[in-house]
């Protein structure tokens, strides 16, 4: 009959493409050298800050024309959240997360993968022409997950500055506290204010010193006004005395209170040494007023 | 031409007793509120990719993501399996003629509403906005695992109900094969009980256990694998319902009849065969997986693709003889011919359509290679309602314009309305899902308050209102149907609906030689599933356990 004619040939018909799609994609994967993340190695979150390479995120060339980009996703940014990479070489991104589950895609490039925390993430790219791609998260990673991204900038000529070690990294910023517990920096507004984006601060939080709009925490505007007066509070149980106290407890021990009418979701930092810290509590002062 | 769904005449004289219909409508209710409770803010994300934020219009919410895991739980898990409970064990109880175990049916209920108030605690006190994929280190409050796995410990009551009609059924006719009817609807819910056993172990050892205190840690991503060695069957275990209605129902609803009752039957099997071994095409991104392994389910996903094409031949095949019966002429013609004014046959139609861009774009996410382009964008949720959100999704509707009806005995209220909420709903859901896809393929994730994210980009304007646009159209559509199917139950007119079921004849019906009998062997086909399951997961479990403990919790939102 004629119905089980068109049957056979509509199922042979489908199999043949069925068949035709693998064939192509057997091309893309071996012919095309297109690969997947694969199984590249384990890392304990616990320690990943402490862990080679993820101790200093950034580009590093480890061959004539190659390079590794290494990049630890936490709540909620990339480290680093810029990073600048050469046209015409093979970059190996490596990522992994500090907390939680997030995305890593490179907006404009096949370079698309999970940063999980434990496991270690690893995509091969070459860009053939400069220009600008955003690093986007693609996981749900929390309440600031939308504020979640970075750059990725290929550019022709790399300069001194855009590797590893060479005087890019926050970490040498030049902020420290001398023998005598002074803070040394030289621009307290400026490192504060860029620690301020670059540590996901203002995904959540608005500052207009710092071009931030976040609306997930309170704003910091008036946080020196705010502080003084919290502690004050009968709400207030924790153990601040100063504006400058209740700030320095609000960044390491954000738990310790949680301003009404705002979610208690705000990760203690991992990454801040306690000299940034200082230099973020002084940076809020000096911009809110005091 | 008729309006009215066909139905058949009795043949065995056999009704459900009034008090298991009861159940059964009440069970259906709970999905069918779900699924009206869900699009809300379903509304709102689709106006935030448009850059229109209406989430302060929302002030019992706390975040966008806690409406999102509210739109996720209630569409894609409370209707599907509420309306499966419901709808699985009246399909074999009607085929084969028996009356349902009642204990079985109200723990299954039961259980089902127990779920649902612990779920909605998590959910709306804010303790859960994890997603309905909760993927681990987020953790959410017990309740909401704890209210989960009661909605998956229903279904298995159901299917044991199943059971137990079968083998009664098996005992007075032992050598008659069985209906194909009961024989599609038994095999569902068997490759879904095959399929949750991952996430039971996920939640059960690690996440309860975790969220109550119990253990410190979990491994991060052993639980996403187990999340997801569920997670593609469950797309399944959401579809063959649809699918048993297209088959079994809709020939019958066109004027037509089904094809072949052994392809039916092998369509099924090859589901149960090859939905769960193909978890890690969702996982193609993951570290700590090796491409190997992932090629090996991009194979056998490819595989779990034949059945669907096999479908779609079925299916048309069905709705045009259906239409040629009817009088259709020509290549076409027959397709001018069907039943159109049928609200419960157009809406599965349009389903059908939009299953077709469903199946392709999902073939496109399979594909090993070009999965990297469109992981965890837009175009994912662009693909998914067009396959849940749609031939799943509007398929539920179309029948509950027969079910609801054939359940509480009153005439379907306002049959206009009941056909404008499928059109509406289908133009919107192509407009919305073109939006996404673009979008999607320019770089717009998924899961994302997207009016919010300062990184947004002008290039996805075009794709943003065009989901802002077809959201809105779609979300009209679910309150069409809301308000037809509230009403039918409250005003419908009594006595004027339908008395029987509209199942289908088959043009080839079942033969009795031949290898076509051991089809039926659903327990011994089960079997060959879990060794390919073995097959296709065992590699990575071994290498992957004990646990890797690592990862405390963490609830930030």
């Amino acid at each position: 009959m004629k119905v089980e004619h068109f049957e056979k040939a509509f199922l042979s018909l489908g199999a043949l493409l069925l068949l035709a799609g693998l064939g192509a994609l057997l091309y893309g994967s071996i012919g095309a050298h297109i690969h997947l993340p694969g199984n590249v190695g384990q890392v304990d979150p616990a320690v990943v800050r402490t862990t080679a390479p993820f101790d200093q995120p950034g580009l590093r060339q480890v061959g004539p024309n190659e390079y590794e980009a290494v990049i630890l996703g936490q709540t909620w940014n990339f480290l680093p959240s810029e990073l600048r990479v050469p046209v015409g070489a093979d970059v190996r991104f490596i990522g992994t997360s500090a907390d939680v589950i997030h995305g890593l895609n490179i907006e404009g490039t096949r370079v698309n993968m999970m940063l999980i925390p434990g496991q270690i993430s690893s995509m091969t790219y070459r860009f053939d022409e400069p220009g600008e791609h955003l690093i986007i998260c693609h996981e749900y990673c929390g309440a600031a997950h939308h504020s979640m991204f970075g750059r990725v900038v290929a550019v022709n000529q790399l300069t001194e500055g855009d590797l590893v070690g060479s005087g890019s990294a926050l970490a040498e910023s030049g902020v420290y506290f001398d023998s005598e517990g002074n803070l040394v920096c030289e621009d307290i507004v400026g490192t504060g204010t860029e620690l301020f984006q670059t540590q996901g601060c203002a995904g959540c939080h608005s500052l207009p010193s710092a071009n931030a709009s976040g609306n997930i925490g309170p704003p910091l505007d008036q946080v020196a006004a705010n502080a003084a007066q919290r502690i004050t509070d009968a709400s207030y149980t924790s153990s601040a005395e100063t504006p400058d106290d209740y700030i320095r407890e609000s960044i390491m021990t954000p738990a310790a209170h949680v301003v009404d009418g705002y979610p208690n979701a705000m990760p203690a930092p991992q990454s801040l040494s306690d000299a940034e810290v200082e230099v973020l509590v002084q940076m809020l002062l000096a911009v809110s007023g005091q | 031409m008729s309006a009215g769904t066909a139905t058949v005449f009795d043949p065995t004289g056999f009704e459900l007793p009034d008090g298991q219909r009861r159940v059964l409508r009440w069970t259906l209710y709970i999905g069918y509120f779900a699924l009206v409770a869900g699009v809300f803010h379903g509304l709102a994300q689709a106006l935030s990719y448009a850059q229109i934020d209406i989430l302060k219009y929302f002030p019992f919410l706390e975040s966008y993501y806690q409406g999102l895991t509210v739109h996720g739980v209630t569409n894609a898990l409370i209707l599907t399996f509420s309306f499966s409970n419901a709808f699985l064990p009246l399909m074999i109880s009607r085929a084969l003629s028996q009356k349902l175990v009642s204990s079985l049916l109200w723990t299954s209920f039961i259980l089902m509403v127990l779920g649902n108030v612990l779920v909605f605690y998590a959910v709306t006190t804010n303790q859960a906005s994890v997603l309905y994929t909760a993927y681990a280190p987020l953790q959410a409050h017990w309740s909401f695992y704890v209210g989960l796995v009661l909605i998956v410990v229903s279904t298995w009551v159901a299917l044991l109900n199943m059971i137990i009609v079968y083998r009664r059924w098996r005992g007075a006719h032992p050598d008659v094969r069985v209906p194909l009817l009961a024989f599609i609807s038994l095999a569902s819910y068997a490759m879904w009980f095959l399929a949750s056993l991952p996430i039971a172990v996920s939640f059960l050892g690690f996440l309860i256990p975790w969220s109550l205190g119990l253990i410190d840690k979990v491994d991060p991503l052993l639980n996403r694998t187990l999340f997801w060695f569920t997670g593609h069957a469950i797309v399944y275990a959401w579809l063959l319902p649809a699918y048993v209605s297209w088959y079994a129902l809709v020939p019958r609803q066109a004027g037509g009849k089904l094809m072949s009752d052994t392809l039916t039957r092998f369509v099924f099997i090859l589901f149960l065969l090859l939905s769960i071994p193909t978890g890690f095409h969702h996982q193609y991104t993951d570290p700590g997986i090796s491409t190997g392994m992932k090629a090996v389910h991009a194979v056998l996903t490819f595989g779990v693709f034949f059945p669907s094409l096999a479908t779609a031949f079925s299916v048309v095949a069905a709705l045009e003889m259906g239409g040629r019966a009817r009088g259709g002429r020509g290549l076409l013609g027959w397709i001018r011919r069907l039943p159109w004014g049928d609200a419960s046959l157009t809406a599965q139609i349009l389903a059908m359509v939009t299953f077709v861009f469903g199946g392709i774009t999902g073939l496109i996410n399979a594909s090993y290679t070009l999965n990297l382009v469109i992981h965890n964008t837009s175009w994912i949720p662009g693909h998914f309602h067009m396959t849940v959100g749609s031939a799943v999704g509007l398929t539920l509707v179309g029948v509950a314009y027969w079910l609801i009806p054939y359940l509480t005995g009153r005439q379907l209220w306002g049959r206009g309305l009941a056909l404008a909420s499928s059109w509406v709903y289908t133009i919107g859901v192509l407009i919305f899902a073109r939006g996404m896809s673009s979008a999607g393929l320019e770089g717009m994730p998924r899961r994302t308050y997207m009016a919010q994210a300062p990184y947004y980009q002008s290039q996805w304007d075009l794709g943003g209102m065009l989901t802002g646009i077809g959201g809105t159209l779609m979300f009209l559509g679910i309150i069409f149907f809301f308000i037809v199917i509230v009403a039918t139950i409250l005003v419908g007119k009594k006595g004027a609906a339908p008395k029987d079921i509209p199942w289908s004849e088959s043009l080839h019906g079942p033969v009795s030689e031949g290898w076509a009998p051991r089809l039926d062997r659903i327990g011994v086909w089960s079997l060959v599933a879990v060794v390919l399951i073995l097959i296709a997961y065992s590699p990575w479990f071994v290498s992957n356990l004990p646990p890797r403990l690592i990862s405390p919790g963490f609830s930030i939102w």
